[in-house]
């Protein structure tokens, strides 16, 4: 007997299950999708990405891609403070990088030249024991006429192009995958750095560059080893 | 660490587990905010999230609006709330996060007549007057609806003790408002007060008994 009842409102609930099945199917079917312009439509409602995002959002999982930042959040705050400080400089291009950014582990001079990319401070309470050192060796860093900060800084944007132009072989060697885009993007990064370059050469952003290429170099210690052995 | 120097596939890229959902989060929260400025924005959502505060992020879309909105006042206040003064500067700051136009935020600076330190309430006050169109009745309204612990939709209490500071501050700004009017608001309003354990909301003073806010 309790077993035929239950096998009984089993049997109205499977109708039930299904109809609300249906229902949301009917309903998700409802909203149509337009991949190419970001955009949902529910009916009258529809909901869009803001313009330039899909750029903005293709461009930052690039960056972080690339760089494996254990902080994503750090590194992306640091990533657009960058830019905004790029675009207010004047540089069309604002979604473009020409420079590495690196995520701070804990060596105090690597926080310096965050300090530097990110005027905004981000996380300044997190790295507050070392901001002071940071402070200290910023008013060191863009001394121009110290012969050894300008030899470090080309040898590191040497080293940065050679990183990049080998990415662009690989990119040739590889003409089919799905990745390609990527590695693409990457190639055509040599050309915006140069033109950074050319643009900021001789003015005071030099050294401001020149950290940044810093930053390149302290925190890629590693990779640059790779870069550089044949 | 750091990816190996030769790719061949996708498959060799190491995409951190928690990447996709900051991705959509922030996805999400773009498509909600709407931000004007969509690089100031992002710079602000993500130093936000690095450091622990607030994110600039509405709580639901506002379609077709531009220029200042309650949500994005609403951002700016959960911002800021902890703060008793803020500087012209950190208010600038925020202006531009959200995108909104300078020209709006020195209009509210000159209709509260605030020098280079505001008290925060006072500034969220003012421009919430500035969004009802300078109706006292209606600042009010947003006042309550922004600043209310209530469940959204819901009655949007607040307590009196910061209604009646915030309604004679708008009021005395005002100067057109006598001080026996105010008077009779407040004393109308003791009574729902009383059963409301010291909370007023909009139905109390938008009711056709109460005497007129301004």
């Amino acid at each position: 007997m309790a077993n035929e009842q239950t096998k009984v409102e089993t049997n109205r609930d499977v109708p039930v299950a299904q109809e609300r099945r249906k229902k949301r199917r009917r309903r998700r079917s409802r909203a149509s999708v337009d991949y190419e312009e970001m955009s949902v439509r529910y009916g009258a409602v529809k909901l869009q990405v803001p313009s330039g995002f899909k750029q903005l959002l293709e461009n930052l999982s690039r960056e972080i891609l690339r760089e494996q930042p254990k902080n994503i959040p750090n590194f992306a705050a640091a990533y657009f403070n960058r830019l905004l400080e790029r675009r207010e400089q004047g540089f069309a291009d604002g979604n473009l990088v020409s420079e590495r950014i690196v995520e701070l582990e804990d060596a105090a001079p690597l926080a310096a030249v965050e300090e530097v990319m990110s005027p905004v401070n981000v996380g300044a309470e997190e790295v507050a024991p070392t901001i002071q050192t940071a402070a200290e060796e910023e008013e060191e860093m863009p001394d121009l006429t110290d012969p050894e900060v300008e030899k470090a800084a080309t040898l590191i944007q040497a080293s940065f192009r050679g990183f990049a132009s080998r990415k662009s072989v690989a990119s040739e060697k590889q003409p089919n995958t799905k990745q390609m885009k990527i590695l693409h993007k990457l190639a055509d990064e040599p050309q915006t750095s140069q033109q950074a370059d050319s643009t900021s050469a001789g003015t005071t952003s030099f050294a401001k560059d020149a950290l940044v290429d810093a930053l390149f170099e302290a925190g890629e210690e590693e990779n640059l080893k790779k870069i550089h052995s044949p | 660490m750091a990816p190996p120097e030769t790719m061949y596939c996708a498959q060799q890229i190491n995409i951190p587990p928690e990447l996709p959902d900051i991705l959509k989060q922030f996805t999400k929260a773009a498509i909600r905010t709407q931000p004007q400025d969509v690089l100031a924005w992002s710079a602000a959502y993500f130093t936000a999230l690095a450091t622990g505060e607030a994110l600039p992020v509405k709580r639901r879309l506002e379609p077709g609006a531009t220029g200042l909105t309650p949500g994005l006042l609403d951002v700016i206040y959960q911002q800021l709330k902890e703060k008793n003064v803020v500087t012209l500067g950190l208010l600038g700051k925020k202006w531009a996060e959200l995108g909104l136009p300078k020209q709006q935020l020195s209009e509210i600076i000159q209709s509260g007549g605030f020098a280079e330190e505001v008290e925060f309430m006072k500034f969220f006050a003012v421009t919430c007057s500035h969004l009802g169109g300078g109706s006292i009745t209606e600042a009010m309204r947003l006042i309550c609806q922004i600043l209310t612990k209530d469940p959204d939709g819901g009655a949007c209490r607040i307590q009196f003790s910061l209604f009646k500071e915030l309604y004679e501050y708008l009021a005395s700004l005002s100067g057109e408002i006598s001080q026996s009017q105010i008077e009779g608001v407040l004393a109308h309003l003791h009574d729902d007060v009383e059963k409301q354990a010291g909370m007023v909301m909009p139905r109390n003073f938008l009711s056709p008994e109460c005497p007129k806010l301004s």
